[in-house]
């Protein structure tokens, strides 16, 4: 078989990269929101504060809906968690399924006990932390050569705590709930958000040099083609840049600026969380069958 | 052990499609649901132009990724190699069409129709079960007619014989002695999937 095949091309009835059509706008708005959920609840459990938590729980429930929304059979829903030993889809319902179970224990019963108060906030990180990477390795399990990157996940994981983060600091700030805490989750979010430049950076590199000449292709899609825009000016620019700035400035900051700058800060980071997965999924292509 | 597969001349392939058009009356797949589709593609400049033509379909893998990522279990590969989907179990997530380097899965969304004021897309009766809407579907090698010891209809039709259907569990079989004496070649082996559809020159 000495065939060789064209560039890209969409039509399903031609021999081409084909772009992926499956998964687009609502799996993307479903990862980004639970991603932040977790994120958030993943900061409420390390910084004890309990009244994140609600916010965190609130995201994931609304993630859970338009999941539904994208199932072709959204009453067999709880199907999907049969097959936890390979299917990330079951493994992810199972994490969401446990973390909102013990988000709503800790909600309703508060625990005073030191090393139950602990052992709840270690479960929650836990599981928080599982849910993050999920968001990403969902999407490592396909034929796609563009997501089949362990990259993948380690960028949800860090764009899904820095927007948990982004998000909490929005409401300490705005609530003034606690000075010293707030001036660590600063530190935290600037740390956060150079380690999600680095590895966008790192994920642009491994898709500019991979073997897989779609890989390629789906970076140049990233960088110079149509989703130059959501990738390069949504998820890096509003996602890292503009967050980056507002919360350094706001670390500068001593009046009452603050919480607006890290309000702005927030919003920045859940609309470039949204962008990073939008652009990723519209990246994926197919490789050419011949 | 039985494993059924298929082999596919595309020496004696001219991509009319035959199989295509019987596959879907055979199965009554709606609009945008092609089980079976011929792929073309051309090659060259003018005028040394070459076109090809690439039947396709489910390849009923030996390593079925889209078994694995299914996280009902509506995916299952049976005893004799052919990969099924069980319609009361899916979900319609669509892991399986992502995990499908083959893109031969289509996810049934509603109820299109050739044909106007029809529930039925054909305007005959289905000699299988009606596709439901909501979930992800493919070809099953005509299961129906396998276990009733005849061809897939997309071979039985192919007016060049270019579709060939048997064991490839068996070396003796007309498949296994055309994929020895042709040096049939699976699509993607490299990605370890073991397709149990080759493709001759």
């Amino acid at each position: 078989m000495t065939l060789t095949a064209k560039g890209a091309g969409t039509d399903e009835l031609v021999i081409a990269a084909r772009p992926q059509r499956s998964w687009g706008l609502p799996v993307a708005l479903d990862l980004s929101l639970q991603g932040a959920g977790a994120g958030l609840i993943a900061v409420a459990a390390l910084f004890d504060l309990g009244s994140l938590l609600l916010g965190g729980l609130l995201a994931i429930m609304l993630s859970v809906a338009l999941l539904m929304g994208h199932l072709g059979r959204p009453e067999r829903f709880w199907r999907a968690a049969s097959r936890p030993r390979t299917s990330w889809i079951s493994r992810g319902v199972l994490l969401v399924g446990a973390l909102v179970a013990v988000s709503v224990f800790a909600l309703l019963a508060p625990i005073a006990g030191s090393v139950a108060a602990v052992a709840v906030r270690t479960t929650l990180l836990v599981l928080a932390a599982l849910v993050m990477v999920y968001t990403g390795a969902v999407t490592s399990a396909s034929a796609i050569p563009a997501w089949n990157s362990g990259l993948v996940p380690l960028l949800a994981f860090a764009y899904s705590l820095a927007t948990g983060t982004g998000a909490a600091l929005a409401v300490v700030a705005a609530t003034s709930t606690g000075g010293e805490k707030l001036m660590l989750l600063q530190e935290a979010q600037l740390l956060l958000l150079a380690a999600c430049f680095l590895v966008v950076l790192g994920y642009l590199w491994s898709l500019a040099f991979s073997s897989s000449r779609t890989a390629r292709q789906s970076g140049r899609l990233l960088v110079r083609g149509r989703l130059a825009l959501p990738f390069l000016g949504g998820a890096l620019l509003l996602g890292v840049v503009v967050p980056f700035g507002l919360t350094a400035y706001a670390v500068a900051l001593t009046g009452g600026g603050i919480a607006l700058a890290l309000a702005l800060s927030g919003a920045a980071r859940l609309a470039g969380d949204f962008a990073l997965r939008f652009s990723l999924l519209r990246a994926g292509l197919y490789e050419p069958l011949l | 052990m039985t494993r059924y597969g298929m082999v596919i001349d595309l020496a004696a392939c001219n991509a009319c499609n035959t199989c295509t058009v019987t596959c879907k009356v055979k199965n009554g797949t709606p609009p945008g649901v092609h089980w079976r589709r011929v792929l073309e593609d051309e090659v060259g400049v003018y005028p040394s132009v070459r076109r090809l033509f690439l039947p396709l379909a489910c390849m009923h893998c030996g390593t079925p990724p889209c078994e694995t990522t299914c996280p009902t279990g509506a995916t299952q590969k049976r005893e004799d190699g052919i990969v099924t989907i069980d319609y009361d179990l899916c979900v319609g997530c669509q892991a399986c069409v992502v995990a499908c380097p083959y893109g031969v899965r289509f996810f049934h969304e509603d109820r299109r129709s050739y044909f106007a004021d029809r529930g039925s897309p054909v305007p005959w009766p289905l000699e299988g079960q009606a596709l439901p809407e909501g979930v992800v579907s493919k070809c099953d090698l005509c299961l129906d007619r396998v276990l009733d010891g005849r061809q897939p209809a997309c071979v039985e039709n192919c007016p060049t014989s270019a579709l060939h259907f048997g064991d490839l569990g068996d070396p003796r079989s007309g498949v296994c002695l055309l994929i020895a004496a042709r040096k049939g070649r699976q699509l993607f082996r490299e990605k370890g999937t073991d397709p149990s559809v080759y493709y001759v020159d």
